[in-house]
């Protein structure tokens, strides 16, 4: 029975009051999170329009379609305007796939049951960092899974990036020019650990002696030659008005050496569309952005599911697109119910090419699903759009532990000015015999120290 | 019992290392590249014989006119003289090796083959020997290599990599980095150069990463905390390796035979030791380092003449056709070297048994006093700036004579430390993520070749430090940060090239004035990449604040993700009074292009 009550214009209706009264909780019907942990499941949060995309386009779409040119009009809402016209001008296709409503398919297990637990315990200290209630730096899990703020949504997710202890993402980059042909290649990995908000590897919930330190994180290149050897690493302090330390290794210095780490507008290596400004929508200390405003909210397509390509031997991603078939990556969206838009203004950073960003949060997890940076005209500059996945296709799994991985597994970073694209996938493997790992002890050793960056420069 | 032990070990060790090769995961990279350089200008390299300046040129022999009332010249072959227009016409070839052994072990080797064919193209070069050296294995002046005239083959990276926890060795060929100083070597002191490869003039931004000389070696790294870190290594000591006579970038005079088998043997079998302790302390980085080596620079001296055409047991062998030629010659030469051209006749001749050879009389009808050497004892002569140049000119007036020097590696213990900090201030203001950092050594009773070329080398402490400024700053929002260094290096006793300050302020002729004040280089660099980093615009200058200066400005095009192209250009500039190191380096303006393909 389809109870009209709660349509469409509902759903939004609630989205506005709920914007307007600062509420950001997710769920229509209810607060999303109560509900999941009475049912397992966000979907009573949510009316059967926003549940499913046959149901929200009145069957004209359905889970396994395809959104092209020919039909993307039948989901221009829920798409942001840079892939609109992707999708309708440069050939970009979406393939439909069901929506998810198991939060532990949408987020690490872990991170969700350490959200659970320590729900309500988080607040601000009069500097704006998280800090517990007694005021102890963050303990794991979401701080704000029912935010009342713009800065706690970006706050909650600049705490915990990946939402694991620790990883080591393996990564191929393409780097392609403005006729979409694949101009550069790069392969590297990219650590993270952190240091407080620890819920899967002991020491919990502190690494003893860094609990001013919010996380470890280096990025290390394995290809092509001239780069191979470049390794840099982040040291993050917990107060975000701070900037992380650097350090560096770079192949013509042959040792390590401290850089300065306020430029984070431009790119690491060449062709790329990539700054560390950039990583997960939040690669800056949160405090040195500010002005955050929820700008939207409502259902969106993004890629949550089914993005892992366990039939390929390494994991890699087929493409699509562009002359050469290479400019996107083939992705699944499904229907999410609701995100919230918010924009943020980078105001530590005066000379910074970018004026403000819009980001989309799945207002269930806080997950960023697309990011449009603006430029000092306040023009579109530069797209992101992510996609994420449990590592379980139901014929293979990497385990977490318990549970499969879950993590992100292509993203785009498309400058709309030059038309250049940089693709981006997590990989299994990349030269030199480094594997994807999750919650490893051994993270910190192999990457994310100063001997580690010497050992892995060349 | 601890032969067999030993052996038993390294036969498990070997075993052990094998079977994790064969299971291991190997990548191969590596890139092929041309390198050319054109010179910019019509000067030449005043240390070979084809770029001398006196080539064809008519001096007063003023012998001839002192003693015997005589008007007459000398001339150094004309023939000699050569104007190549080329500095250097290479290609290079490396193949990186690396395997991934286990969680534990990897393993690392870099070939590395690099041939220059400007004897092809430039008569100039024909023959000449660019590479190979009378020391080291397969004459490659290193460990790991061969070398011939026109080309050389190394492995400067064939090593193991263990790590544990805290723990880090690496085992084998390989360089040692120190330091927080870029291009000026206060820390960096492990390794010495190989300077055969373009001399140092390649990219200034990309240091000495091919130059240093790699060496068999243990290094070992402890963390001892999260912030502390402990190092220390033993290494093979190898000297730094000098351009081959007469090839283009060649920095010993060609009128002198430089016997560096002798003093290489003596020490080739020393071992260098080096420890090194780091720590972040709050906002500061501090690093202590202490080592004990030969220094591979080395120092140099008259050596007695060998083989065909020694004269007696002087330091000279005459008549080779490509010595030293007039006085006038010999001042110049010794001017441009930083070499005391008066001193160095008196070592000559009060160190050897030159008085057989007549050399007192000589000394005395020229209007010198004393004494030659003798067999058994130091001769006594003294000589002025006339004197001097009669009995050099009454030398050559019986012919070329071409000097022999031998070249010696003593041991030393070096001291240092280094400080870094990042300042903050308003964002984006100049203060504002400034990097500074500071570094001392200092090398008690270091041996520094004398100007006279003596046998008894300068002993003096020498103390270098050097302020480092580095700044990403952004001038623009639409472009990238631009990197700026600015940097200030002081030496208590040694020029920028590491010779005494007793043979500065060198004029022909006369006897370096010398300073005792030390000597100060200044350098400053930009880079400024393109918003997609494509495109890097760099400029380097160096200047000793004497009047020699040295500017690379230049380009790097990454064209896509497997070619590159470098145009840069070296542009020296001197006061040319005897004081600066840009002087006799105006043959080295020149342009360079490097094209490159990365597989």
């Amino acid at each position: 029975m389809h109870i009209r009550k709660f349509c469409r214009d509902y759903s939004r209706r609630v989205f506005l009051e709920n914007t307007a009264k600062n509420v950001l909780r997710a769920g229509v019907l209810g607060g999303a999170w109560s509900i999941f942990l009475r049912t397992g499941s966000t979907r009573g949060a949510y009316p059967d329009e926003l549940a499913s995309i046959d149901m929200y386009t009145r069957g004209r779409l359905k889970p396994g379609d395809k959104i092209s040119k020919d039909n993307v009009h039948l989901v221009q809402d829920l798409l942001d305007p840079v892939r609109a016209k992707q999708i309708a001008e440069m050939g970009r296709v979406l393939v439909l796939a069901p929506s998810t409503s198991d939060l532990s398919r949408l987020n690490p297990a872990s991170y969700i049951e350490a959200t659970l637990r320590n729900r309500g315990e988080a607040r601000f200290d009069q500097k704006g960092n998280v800090v517990t209630s007694d005021g102890r730096p963050w303990v794991g899990g979401n701080p704000f899974p029912e935010p009342r703020s713009a800065m706690e949504v970006f706050a909650a997710h600049t705490l915990s990036w990946g939402r694991h202890d620790s990883c080591l993402y393996a990564s191929k980059e393409y780097g392609l020019d403005e006729e979409g042909r694949v101009q550069y290649q790069y392969a590297s990995g990219w650590a993270e650990m952190a240091s407080i908000g620890r819920i899967s590897v002991p020491p919990m919930p502190y690494l003893p002696g860094r609990e001013e330190k919010l996380r470890y994180q280096s990025v290390f290149f394995v290809e092509p030659g001239d780069v191979k050897g470049t390794a840099y690493l982040n040291i993050w302090p917990y107060d975000q008005t701070q900037f992380p330390e650097l350090f560096g290794y770079l192949p013509t210095f042959k040792r390590v050496r401290r850089f300065p780490t306020n430029q984070r507008f431009e790119p690491l290596n060449p062709g790329s569309e990539l700054y560390l400004s950039d990583a997960w929508a939040a690669g800056d200390p949160f405090l040195t952005w500010g002005d955050y405003q929820i700008v939207q909210r409502g259902p969106f397509l993004a890629g949550l599911s089914g993005g892992w390509n366990s039939r390929h031997s390494n994991w890699e991603h087929t493409t699509h697109g562009g002359p050469h078939g290479t400019l996107f990556w083939d992705t699944a969206v499904e229907l999410v119910p609701e995100a919230i838009v918010i924009e943020a203004r980078p105001i530590g950073y005066p000379r910074a090419p970018v004026s403000k960003k819009r980001v989309w949060f799945d207002a269930r997890t806080l997950v960023p699903l697309a990011m449009v940076s603006y430029d000092r005209r306040g023009q579109p500059f530069r797209f992101f759009d992510g996609a994420y996945s449990a590592y379980d296709d139901g014929s293979q799994r990497v385990p977490d532990g318990k549970e499969p991985y879950w993590s992100w597994t292509t993203f785009h970073a498309f400058n709309i000015q030059t038309g250049r694209m940089t693709r981006v996938e997590q990989v299994k493997s990349i030269a030199g015999g480094h594997r994807m790992l999750v919650n490893d002890p051994a993270i910190y050793e192999r990457y994310l120290t100063l001997e580690a960056l010497q050992r892995l420069g060349s | 019992m601890a032969t067999i032990r030993l052996g038993h070990f390294v036969t498990c060790a070997m075993a052990a290392v094998s079977t994790a090769a064969a299971a291991a995961e190997w990548t191969v990279s590596g890139l092929i590249r041309e390198e050319i350089a054109v010179k910019m200008t019509g000067d030449q390299n005043e240390n070979n014989w084809g770029g001398n300046a006196f080539n064809g040129v008519a001096v007063p022999n003023t012998f001839a006119k002192r003693v015997l009332g005589v008007d007459s010249t000398l001339t150094r072959p004309g023939s000699q003289k050569e104007k190549p227009d080329l500095n250097m016409f290479a290609t290079r070839a490396e193949l990186n090796l690396d395997g991934k052994l286990n969680e534990n072990w990897a393993a690392h080797f870099k070939l590395r083959a690099f041939t220059d064919q400007l004897g092809r193209v430039e008569s100039a070069y024909r023959d000449k020997n660019f590479f190979e050296q009378s020391y080291g294995a397969s004459r490659s002046g290193g460990v790991l290599g061969v070398a011939r005239k026109d080309w050389m083959l190394d492995l400067p990276i064939a090593y193991l990599d263990y790590s544990n926890g805290p723990v880090w060795l690496r085992m084998g060929n390989q360089q040692i980095a120190w330091g927080e100083a870029l291009f000026f070597r206060v820390a960096d002191m492990a390794n010495g150069l190989d300077l055969r490869r373009h001399s140092t003039l390649d990219v200034a931004a990309e240091e000495f990463s091919d130059k240093r000389v790699s060496a068999p070696a243990l290094r070992a790294m402890w963390r001892a905390t999260d912030s502390v870190q402990l190092e220390g290594f033993a290494q093979l000591f190898r000297p730094t390796v000098l351009p081959g006579e007469n090839s283009p970038y060649n920095i010993i005079p060609a009128q002198f035979v430089v016997d560096q088998k002798s003093g290489y043997d003596d020490v080739k079998d020393k071992v260098n030791f080096g420890l090194r302790m780091q720590g972040q302390f709050d906002d500061v980085g501090v690093q202590l380092f202490a080592l004990r080596r030969n220094n591979p620079d080395g120092v140099i001296r008259w050596a007695k003449a060998q083989g065909a055409g020694a004269v007696g047991d002087s330091a000279f062998a005459g008549n080779s056709g490509v010595g030293v030629y007039s006085a006038q010659e010999w001042f110049r030469t010794a001017s441009l070297t930083r070499l005391d051209g008066l001193g160095a006749l008196e070592t000559a001749l009060n160190e050897f048994n030159t008085a057989p050879l007549g050399a007192t009389g000589l000394a005395n009808v020229c209007g010198a006093s004393g004494s030659a050497g003798t067999a058994t004892q130091a001769g006594n002569i003294r000589v002025d700036s006339a004197s001097a140049a009669c009995i050099l000119d009454g030398f050559f007036s019986g012919g070329d004579l071409r000097g022999w020097l031998v070249r010696e590696y003593p041991r030393e213990n070096v001291f240092g430390f280094g400080l870094n900090t990042v300042f903050n201030g308003e964002p984006d203001s100049f203060l504002d993520q400034l990097i500074a950092r500071f570094e001392l050594s200092h090398t008690p009773n270091k041996k520094f070749t004398s100007p006279t070329l003596s046998r008894d080398y300068i002993e003096k402490d020498e103390t270098t430090f050097a302020f480092i400024f580095e700044k990403y700053h952004k001038f623009s929002q639409t472009l990238p940060a631009t990197y700026m260094v600015f940097q200030w290096m002081h030496k208590s006793e040694s020029d920028l090239f590491g010779r005494s300050l007793e043979g500065t302020r060198n004029k022909p002729g006369g006897a370096p004035k010398g300073d005792d004040r030390g000597s100060n280089n200044v350098a400053f660099v930009l880079q400024q990449p393109t918003p997609s980093l494509e495109w890097r615009f760099d400029l380097a200058a160096l200047t000793d604040l004497k009047g020699g200066w040295f500017v690379q400005p230049g380009v790097k095009w990454k064209l896509n993700k497997s070619a590159q192209l470098d145009v840069y250009a070296n542009y020296f500039r001197s006061s040319n009074d005897g004081g600066d190191f840009a002087e006799g380096l105006d043959y080295a303006r020149e342009v360079f292009v490097r094209g490159t393909w990365y597989f």
